[in-house]
This record gives structure tokens, C-alpha cells and sequence, in this order.
């Protein structure tokens, strides 16, 4: 299949809008439309476009190594694609200006050129490229994920130019034209599935709890009322910049924080997100305007370019962070969004603020099923009509007497909810049922509560000289206020980070190693080429270019060298030849003018004389030993061009035999 | 494993077959980009290439119903193949398929392909079989079998052959159209028919039809083209004589009746005098006298199925054609399970039926040598000169060739051996010849 010369540029155009590469999109565009159009043809063997391919997956390899180093492997990897249709262009320049228009196989296989090497009658078929390169350039296009309608419209429009240039010549249009259209319309279709699919799919994943963090902030779906073991994953996820003595700060970062239990899941209701403006250095995020009393550098692990970060309580500003983007909700949740792995940023704040928004109704709901117990136990407790302060003492005791378990064996009884089962049989679980039941305790007693979820930071590492905070470490515990501001209530017995450090792998320490200097890598300056580097890849470019092309003749009419080089016996070149293939078959064997008597008579009169004549000049070009003059080879290529023009206008038809 | 191997590869053939009928090579492209769009696209959020994957897909989908719906006119069509007798390894085959329309409707932009019987190997010959040069494959390879599965497929299938394109044809309307493809190998090519296919309007996929026309092709050996022999003309006594020898040269003339000797065939006894005189008579024939040569192919090589035993063959065949057998007789021997001879030449197989002997040999076990040495030695005191064609050099092939000079005969030895497996110095009267460059070669032979 070959591409035609406008589609060559329209391809890399098209690129270049959805990459945001404009310019060089239209540079490549120009060139590969140039080159497609001009008659300069080069002396190109199979070594030359061999060296040539190697030349461009070397630049390939190079850059793909280069943006893997400067932006992590994945992205890297994936920015390096986006440029795959740039580093292709020598090879599809080389097909362009080769005089047979093709390349060989070899030069894009180095297996199949060993092969030749050891055995040179393996085959090495001429191949067009153009096609697979428009495709590539298409589907690269892509990585650059412009959610737009653009890209969508672009495909159709380029595909079906490429249909168009490559329909069969019988084919009805009005039929090709109809399918394209339901093609596009059935596509459009399935692309909304394919992207409600994936949405479906990770709802099913977090119902599942695969999901490592959670980084939803308008829901939190618990394990409470789940049978067997919570997962667990040593990964590490943040890393907190903090001394030990600000160990009490940093205990408790908060992500999120819920209003409404539906069920098992817990919802920020009225807290909707929204956008935030940084300040003009673009690093600073002022969340509250209050002046901060104290600073904490965290590092956080992005999980496609997106987290929800993890703050201490009483944050009012955050520095040093280059995000694209952030939003905020009125409980405290901030989300950002930054092209890389990792994210590094201070946080400021004061222990002064109220902070989030004051309590309102929803802090103070219960869900039916579960009122009338936690309200005999508020009135058990004595909470009902207690000071705030005096109350969370109490409520803390009172779950201190509860255990710490992340199993849990039998299935909640008929007629129970699994709060129920927890405070009055069991009284065993982990975070989520002390961080539930407390909220829910406190509303029923009164005083606004949230369902807060974040991790707990209290493993110190030497190595590192922070506080890693590792997937394991995610924790739930309770917001409540305490009539002038926000105050967290952990109720989870103490011991749960212990138990759970019980269960680390015995290789954690080597593994610790790893992720520590994985994160080191992925935290050191971006390489920046200067000026010495340009110039002598541009040295070695020139380099390379001449030794590509140093001895490489032009081919003043590549039509007719093509055709003297090929030529292995006299007449092998006549244009005869074509015409014979257009026509009905010749039977093994039969001679031509005896195949030409059989089939004249369905041929049209001036046809036939056309053909006698060329026939005769083609006997004289092929057999006679004395030659053709030149004048005789411009009449019997002149005969069969018309000869050809007129077999491809006329339908063909069967010849009795 | 092994047999979840086979069925693996089993299966990869077949989608790899049904793909290779059905799609165009814009087709082709189209898949191709449907599944890098997929992978790419996998999570929707990170790039958009799976909108490319959806258009492409049902681009795809559309071609292929349109390709079930345009089926109906190519089944109207019918096919015979005017077939020459033979094929010969590595020349185009070049045959006649009469094509005519028995439908209603007219077909147009269509093509025909020729359909081979199903290439794939039993699970028991794959398993048994060794690719030439397996032991040198890797571990990984030698254990998967996938390159001895290619092998074992390509040997029944010829390369080049290309689907032809049909006129314009009418209902009613007949045509000629010229077939071809290349035999890979000497042996049978079985055909199974053709494939019908019409692209559908957007030239992704093709509609099929397919027409039933099992026949077989029997692909002779390559042959080269050896310079003029001269072999010596001193005829031997053939004892007993050639039983259907012509009346060319010494033919079995009646001479007459003599009494009868101890060792005389009963055959020959004369009924009529032994009644007439009560004396067992015979009849007396004049002595046989033909130029008789031996061709000696050993089968007996060390490396099976390998370049150089193919090469063998082909040299075999070549000798087979050059030799003039109007005047002589050739024959032909070879090992297998047991030594075979076949004689051409004054009455016995013509040349072209050794030809058709040599499209079927197989190698034979390694130690087999022995036996077809013994064979040949046998015969030693009815032949002219001999032609051996060795895979080897060794003590017993050593033996052959100085024991056949040492009864005065003239022996052409040739050892067809890979270059670097060959003896560093030519042994003495053996004329090495490696393969790829036999002709090269066979220049030299005298």
C-alpha cells in the first residue's frame, strides 16, 4: 500500500496540531510532500538503507533513554512515541528518494540481513512503507491525548482519504461512502463505551479494594462488613521530611474527610471541588490566609499524574509545588495534578484555624438502621448534653477497651448492621469501624463529626531521614468539632501500626533500599543539553549523513537507469510487456502474434492496428540482432502507453479460447 | 505440553491462514493499527489512540459483513486446470485454469487463487521430525518446534504463488488464465482447489468462494547442466542378457540348439528336441554386450534431509538427463530401508521415470552405506564406469571408491559437503562440491 504524496502531509500536520508540535509537524509534512513529488532519485542500495534505519532507531532509542531519565520510564517511554513519527522520517525519506520507490525488508529487520549474510538467497522483497508510516504517525498522535473531538475527526478524515487513494477499482463509491459513514458513526459509539468500560472497570476495582490508594474525594468506600484479610502493600507512597519531633504533627495527614454513610460508603456531600489559582510564582497554593507557624516538606507519589495529597491538620498554604492544576473541597481535600512520578512540596501551617468549613446537618446525621443503637450508647456513655471536649476523652476510653484486628471471619448476623456486630459482639476491626462507629457515636451525642481518611506517618527511616509513610500505613479516624475548630480523634487501638509492621516481608529492608534509590533517581535535576551537546550531535549527524550518502550518484532519469540495471536479456524493458498483462491471457507457450489473432477480433478496430504495430516494433527490439533505432523505441513505447491508457479505461472482458 | 504446543501452533496456523485469505494488505494495515491503538489505549484516560481503535474496528466490522454479503456471484463460477505432467524443484510450474461463469449474475474485480491441500503436520510428524541444522537452534526453540513446524509446512508448499486477477466476466462468459507458482522442493504438491476473493468496497477484507479441484503435481528434482561427459565406451558382458533389449547393437540373436549343460537355465530348455530326441536340448543366444554405467546416490548421509543432500539429488537427476540411454543402460542405486536399483535405457525405464524415482528419495539410516556398497560391488563385473555421489568421506566410502578403481573401473567420485564441513584438502579423485555453489563447481567435471 502507498500513501499518497498529500496525505504524507497532511499526516504529520495533523500530528503536529494534537502533539502541539505545529511547526515541526508542518517542517515534515513539507518535506515528506517534497520529496514524494520530486523526481531526484538516489543511488540507494540495500547497505545505505540499512544504515539509514539503524541511524533512526539509534535517535529513537537515544531520545526514548534521554525523556525516560528526564520524566520517569513510563512517560518517558510514552513522550518518546509521541516523536516516533519525526525519528522515522529518514527512513521514509530514503524510500522516497531510492529509484525503485521501496525500501528492502532487510533494512528494517537486522535478523533478516543476518540471515542474507549467511545465506544471500533468502529473500529480501522491496517493500512500501509510506502506509504503515501515515498509520504510525495517526496512532502516535493519540499518545498525545487531546481529549478533544479533533483527534476523532482526523482519523476518519485522513482514514478515509487513505481509503479513497487505495479503493479497489471496481468498487462501488456511493457503497465505500455509506460505510466509512456508519464506520465513523459505529466508532464514535464505541469509543463513549470503551471509555464508560474502563470507568465501569475501576469502579469494580475499587468495589474490590485492588486499588492501592484511594484517591477519590467525594467517596470512600470501607471494608467494614467484608469477610477474610484487608490487602496490604509495602510500597512506599510519601515520604515526610520531618524531625521526630515534629512526630505529633505529622501522625495524622489528612487526605480526606466525609459527611453522609450510605451503606459501607462514605460520601463528601456538599463539598464539591473546585479549582484553585496559584500565586504568580505558580508554586504556591494559599489554601487558608492565615499567617503559618510551621513548615513540613513532604514528597508524594503520583498515581498517573494525579494525587490527593496528605496534609497535616491545620495546613494554610502549600509551597514549591509546580502542579498543573489543583482543587480543593470545603473539608480539606486538595487534589493535584502533575506530569510526573513524584511530587515534592512544603506544607505550611498554623495551629490557630478553624480551617474547614463549620459544621453543618450532614455532621450530624445518623443512618436509620444505625440510630437507635448508637443513640442507647450515647445515652450508656452519658455523652448526651457533655462538653465536647470532655466527650472525645470519654468516647476515647471507651473504644480503648475495643482490639485491633484486620480479619474478620464470620459473616454480620441476619437483622444486624456491621456497626451493630462491631460495638456490641465482636468489638474487634480495624480503622474504618473505630473511625465509623466514633463519628457516628459523636453525632448521636450531639457534636459534628466527619469520617476522615489519610495516612499515618510513624515510621521514621535513618536511611532516609524522614518519616515513610508506606500504602499499609492508610488509616480512617475521626474529625469532630469541639465548638471552636476541627479536631482529629484517632480511635484505633495504638498497637495497629505494630501488628501490622509484624507482618512485613523479612526482605522489606533490601526492598526499602531500592525504592529508596529509585527515589533518588527519580529526584535528580533534569538533564538540559547545552550548546556543546547540539553541536556535536549536529557534527555527528554530518557525520553520519556522509557516510551514508558520500559516493551516492544521482539518478538523472530513474525510469530508464531502473530499467537498463534490471534488464538481464534484449526487449526485457519493452513496454510490450505491460500491455500483455492488461490484455486476456496469453495461453504457456502461445506465440504472440498467434495469442494477438485469437484475441483481436474482441478488440476494438484502431486497437488492433495499434497493436500489430507495436507487436512488430517489440519483435525488432526483442529478436533482432541489429536493434531497434531510437526513433522505433519511442514509437513502440508511445503505442503501448496508449495501448495501456486504453485497456485501463475499458472494463476487461473474456476471451473465448 | 508437547501436544498443547502442537495445538497451540495448530491453531496459530489456521487464524494465520483464515487472515491471510481474508484480509488485503490494507486490511492488514487496518488490524494492524487496531491492535497497536488498543494496547496503546488500554487506559482511556491516559491517551486517546482507543478512538483510533474503535473507528478502525468497526471499519473492519463493516468490511467483513459487506464481505459475506457480496459472496453470492463468485459462487457461480466453476474451474478446471489444464496440468503438464510434471513440475521440477525451483522453476516456475506454469499451468492453464479454464474458468467459466455458470451463474446468474456478472464478476467483476475479482481473483483466484490456487488452494493447497492443509500443509499442517500430524502431532506424530512434528514430534519426530528434525528440522536441518535443528541441533544448532537453541534450547528454547529446538523445544517450542516452531521453526520445524514452519519447515515441515513450507516443504508442501510451493512459493509464488500469487492469486491472478480475473476479467470481466459475464454470466455464460468463459476464460483462460494462466496459473503459476514455484515448487520449493522435489516430491507431490497436492491441490486442493481454489479460493475466490473479491475485496469489499472499502478494500479491507475479501469475500470467499471456494471451488473443489484436488489434483496432484509431481515436482522433479533441480537439475543442473553438466558439461559433456565422455564415458568409456567398453561394453561388458550382461549375463543372461536384457530380456526386453531392442534390436539396437548387440541384441539377444538365436544362435542354436546344443545339448544341454550343467547350469544352464531350464528357460532356455528346447521342449520340442527334448521330446524329439529324448535328450534335454537348449537354445544358444549370442552373448549380451552393453555399455552399462552405475549412478550412486547415497542416501546413507549423516545430516538427514539437509542442503547437501537435496544437492545430492539434484545431481543425481542432472546425470540422469545428461546421459545419453539409447545406447546404454544407467542404473540407478540408492538405499533406504533396503538397497533399490532401477535400470533406464534400451527398453527399460525411459530416463524421466528415474527422474520420478529421485522426487520421491528419502534418506536412508546412516549405517546403510554398507549395504549399498555391497551392492554396487556386486554388480561390479557388468558395469562400464561408475558415478557415485557421496554425503561423506569415510572409511567405507573410501573402501567403495578405491575398491570400484581397483577392478579397473572408471568412478567419478563427487562429495556434495557444506563448505566448512568439508576436508580441508579434496581427497584424491573426489571432486567436493558444496552446496549453493554446485554449478560452480561441476564446471570442473571431466
Amino acid at each position: 500500500m502507498s500513501a499518497p504524496p498529500l496525505l504524507l502531509a497532511a499526516a504529520p500536520l495533523f500530528w503536529g496540531w494534537q502533539t502541539g508540535h505545529l511547526v515541526a509537524g508542518t517542517v515534515i509534512g513539507a518535506a515528506l510532500a517534497g520529496l514524494a513529488l520530486a523526481r531526484l532519485r538516489l543511488d540507494l542500495g540495500p547497505a545505505e538503507h540499512a544504515s539509514i534505519a539503524d541511524l533512526s532507531t539509534i535517535g529513537f532509542v537515544l531520545l526514548a533513554a534521554l525523556l525516560a531519565a528526564n520524566r520517569g520510564v513510563a512517560r518517558g517511554i510514552q513522550e518518546a512515541f509521541i516523536w516516533l513519527p519525526a525519528a522515522l522520517v529518514p527512513v521514509l525519506a530514503a524510500q522516497l528518494l531510492s529509484r525503485e520507490r521501496r525500501l528492502p525488508l532487510s533494512a528494517l529487520f537486522r535478523y533478516l540481513r543476518r540471515l542474507r549474510r549467511a545465506d544471500p538467497s533468502v529473500p529480501d522483497p522491496l517493500i512500501d512503507v509510506s502506509a504503515v508510516y501515515l498509520a504510525l504517525t495517526l496512532l502516535c498522535a493519540g499518545l498525545a491525548n487531546q481529549r478533544g473531538p479533533g483527534y476523532y475527526l482526523g482519523i476518519v478524515v485522513l482514514c478515509a482519504a487513505l481509503l479513497y487513494a487505495t479503493r479497489p477499482r471496481e468498487a462501488s463509491l456511493a457503497a465505500g461512502a455509506a460505510m466509512l459513514a456508519a464506520a465513523a458513526l459505529l466508532g464514535h459509539a464505541g469509543q463513549l463505551g470503551l471509555s464508560a468500560a474502563q470507568a465501569a472497570l475501576e469502579d469494580w476495582i475499587l468495589e474490590f479494594g485492588l486499588r492501592a490508594v484511594d484517591t477519590d474525594p467525594f467517596r470512600s468506600r470501607t471494608q467494614i462488613g467484608s469477610l477474610g484479610r484487608l490487602k496490604r502493600d509495602d510500597a512506599i507512597v510519601m515520604r515526610v521530611f520531618a524531625g521526630p519531633e515534629q512526630a505529633g504533627r505529622v501522625r495524622l495527614l489528612h487526605r480526606a474527610s466525609y459527611s453522609t454513610l450510605l451503606g459501607t460508603t462514605w460520601v463528601a456531600s456538599g463539598a464539591p471541588m473546585v479549582e484553585m489559582v496559584s500565586e504568580p510564582d505558580n508554586e504556591t497554593w494559599v489554601l487558608e490566609p492565615a499567617a503559618p507557624q510551621w513548615r513540613v516538606p513532604v514528597a508524594t507519589r503520583l498515581e498517573s499524574g494525579r494525587a490527593l495529597l496528605a496534609l497535616p491538620a491545620g495546613t494554610v498554604r502549600i509551597t514549591a509545588l509546580p502542579a498543573n492544576h489543583m482543587q480543593r473541597n470545603a473539608f480539606g481535600a486538595v487534589h493535584v495534578r502533575a506530569p510526573v512520578d513524584w511530587v515534592r512540596y512544603e506544607a505550611l501551617g498554623s495551629d490557630s484555624v478553624a480551617g474547614y468549613a463549620p459544621p453543618a446537618e450532614d455532621d450530624l446525621a445518623v443512618p436509620a438502621a444505625e440510630r437507635e443503637l448508637f443513640a442507647r450508647l450515647a445515652a450508656e456513655l452519658g455523652l448526651v448534653g457533655l462538653a465536647a471536649e470532655a466527650a472525645l476523652r470519654r468516647v476515647a476510653d471507651y473504644f480503648g477497651a475495643f482490639s485491633y484486628s484486620t480479619f474478620r471471619e464470620r459473616p454480620v448476623p441476619p437483622g444486624e448492621t456491621a456497626l451493630g456486630d462491631f460495638l456490641t459482639r465482636t468489638r474487634s476491626g480495624h480503622c474504618e469501624y473505630f473511625a465509623a462507629a466514633t463519628t457516628l457515636l459523636l453525632r448521636a451525642a450531639g457534636i459534628p463529626a466527619r469520617y476522615a481518611t489519610g495516612f499515618s506517618a510513624q515510621e521514621y527511616s535513618r536511611l532516609e531521614g524522614a518519616f515513610v509513610v508506606r500504602v499499609r500505613h492508610a488509616h480512617a479516624w475521626t474529625r469532630a468539632w469541639n465548638g471552636a475548630r476541627w479536631v482529629d480523634l484517632d480511635t484505633t487501638p495504638a498497637v495497629w501500626l505494630a501488628e501490622e509492621e509484624s507482618d512485613a516481608p523479612w526482605w522489606q529492608g533490601l526492598a526499602d533500599l531500592a525504592r529508596w534509590a529509585a527515589f533518588r533517581w527519580s529526584q535528580r535535576e533534569a538533564f538540559k543539553a547545552g550548546d556543546a551537546w547540539y553541536a556535536l550531535l549536529v557534527v555527528l549527524a554530518l557525520v553520519l549523513l556522509w557516510r551514508v550518502f558520500r559516493g551516492r550518484k544521482r539518478v538523472r532519469d530513474p525510469v530508464a537507469q531502473a530499467a537498463v540495471r534490471r534488464r538481464r536479456w534484449p526487449g526485457e524493458d519493452s513496454e510490450f510487456y505491460a500491455v500483455e498483462r492488461m490484455l486476456p491471457a496469453r495461453a504457456p507457450g502461445e506465440p504472440l502474434a498467434r495469442w494477438l489473432a485469437r484475441i483481436s477480433p474482441a478488440l476494438p478496430e484502431e486497437q488492433r492496428a495499434m497493436l500489430s504495430e507495436a507487436l512488430a516494433l517489440h519483435s525488432r527490439y526483442r529478436f533482432d540482432p541489429a536493434g531497434i533505432s531510437g526513433e522505433g523505441r519511442a514509437r513502440l513505447r508511445k503505442a503501448c502507453m496508449q495501448l495501456l491508457r486504453a485497456a485501463t479505461a475499458r472494463p476487461r472482458t473474456a476471451v473465448p479460447i | 505440553m508437547r501436544r498443547f504446543l502442537y495445538l497451540a501452533l495448530r491453531a496459530t496456523s489456521a487464524l494465520d491462514h483464515r487472515l491471510r485469505e481474508r484480509l488485503t494488505p490494507g486490511g492488514w494495515l487496518a488490524l494492524g493499527i487496531a491492535g497497536a491503538a488498543f494496547a496503546a489505549g488500554l487506559d482511556t484516560e491516559q491517551t486517546v489512540t482507543y478512538r483510533a481503535f474503535a473507528f478502525v474496528a468497526a471499519l473492519l466490522a463493516l468490511s467483513w459483513i459487506a464481505s459475506l454479503a457480496q459472496r453470492a456471484p463468485l459462487k457461480g463460477l466453476s474451474a478446471r486446470r489444464e496440468l503438464p505432467r510434471h513440475a521440477t524443484a525451483g522453476e516456475p510450474f506454469v499451468y492453464r485454469v479454464v474458468l467459466a461463469n455458470r451463474g446468474t449474475r456478472a464478476v467483476h474485480g475479482a481473483t483466484l487463487a490456487e488452494r493447497f491441500r492443509d500443509p499442517r503436520p500430524a502431532f506424530d510428524e512434528w514430534r519426530r521430525a528434525r528440522e536441518p541444522g535443528e541441533e544448532r537452534r537453541n534450547w528454547w526453540d529446538r523445544n517450542v518446534g516452531y521453526f520445524r513446524w514452519r519447515w515441515l509446512i513450507e516443504r508442501r508448499l510451493p512459493r509464488e504463488a500469487r492469486a491472478v486477477p480475473l476479467p470481466a466476466l459475464a454470466p455464460g462468459e468463459r476464460a483462460t488464465l494462466v496459473g503459476s507458482f514455484v515448487p520449493r522442493r522435489r516430491g507431490r504438491i497436492e491441490l486442493a482447489g481454489f479460493t475466490l476473493a473479491r475485496p469489499d468496497p472499502l478494500g479491507l477484507v475479501k469475500s470467499l468462494a471456494r471451488i473443489e479441484a484436488p489434483a496432484r503435481v509431481l515436482v522433479l528434482p533441480r537439475r543442473y547442466r553438466l558439461p559433456e561427459l565422455v564415458l568409456p565406451g567398453r561394453r561388458k558382458f550382461q549375463p543372461g542378457g536384457v530380456s526386453l533389449a531392442v534390436s539396437v547393437g548387440e541384441a539377444e540373436e538365436f544362435l542354436a540348439l546344443r545339448e544341454y549343460r550343467p547350469g544352464d537355465p531350464l528357460q532356455r530348455v528346447h521342449w520340442k528336441s527334448f521330446a524329439r530326441t529324448g535328450k534335454p536340448i537348449v537354445r544358444e543366444y549370442q552373448d549380451e554386450f552393453f555399455e552399462r554405467h552405475a549412478l550412486v546416490l547415497d542416501t546413507a548421509g549423516p545430516n538427514g534431509e539437509d542442503a547437501a543432500f537435496e544437492e545430492a539429488v539434484a545431481l543425481a537427476a542432472s546425470f540422469v538427463t545428461t546421459l545419453d540411454t539409447h545406447e546404454c543402460l544407467l542404473d540407478l542405486l540408492f538405499v533406504g530401508d533396503e538397497v533399490h536399483t532401477f535400470t533406464a535405457g534400451r527398453g527399460q525405464m525411459q530416463p524421466e521415470h528415474l527422474l520420478e524415482v529421485l522426487a520421491g528419495v528419502g534418506p536412508g539410516d546412516p549405517g546403510a552405506f554398507a549395504r549399498l556398497a555391497g551392492a554396487v560391488m556386486a554388480r561390479r563385473a557388468t558395469l562400464s564406469s561408475v558415478i557415485v555421489i557421496l554425503l561423506a568421506w569415510d572409511e567405507a566410502r573410501r573402501g567403495l571408491v578405491s575398491g570400484l578403481r581397483a577392478c579397473g573401473l572408471e568412478v567419478r567420485a563427487l562429495l556434495v559437503r557444506e563448505e566448512r564441513a568439508a576436508p580441508a584438502s579434496a581427497p584424491a579423485g573426489v571432486m567436493v562440491l558444496n552446496p549453493g555453489r554446485i554449478e560452480e563447481g561441476l564446471a570442473r567435471l571431466r
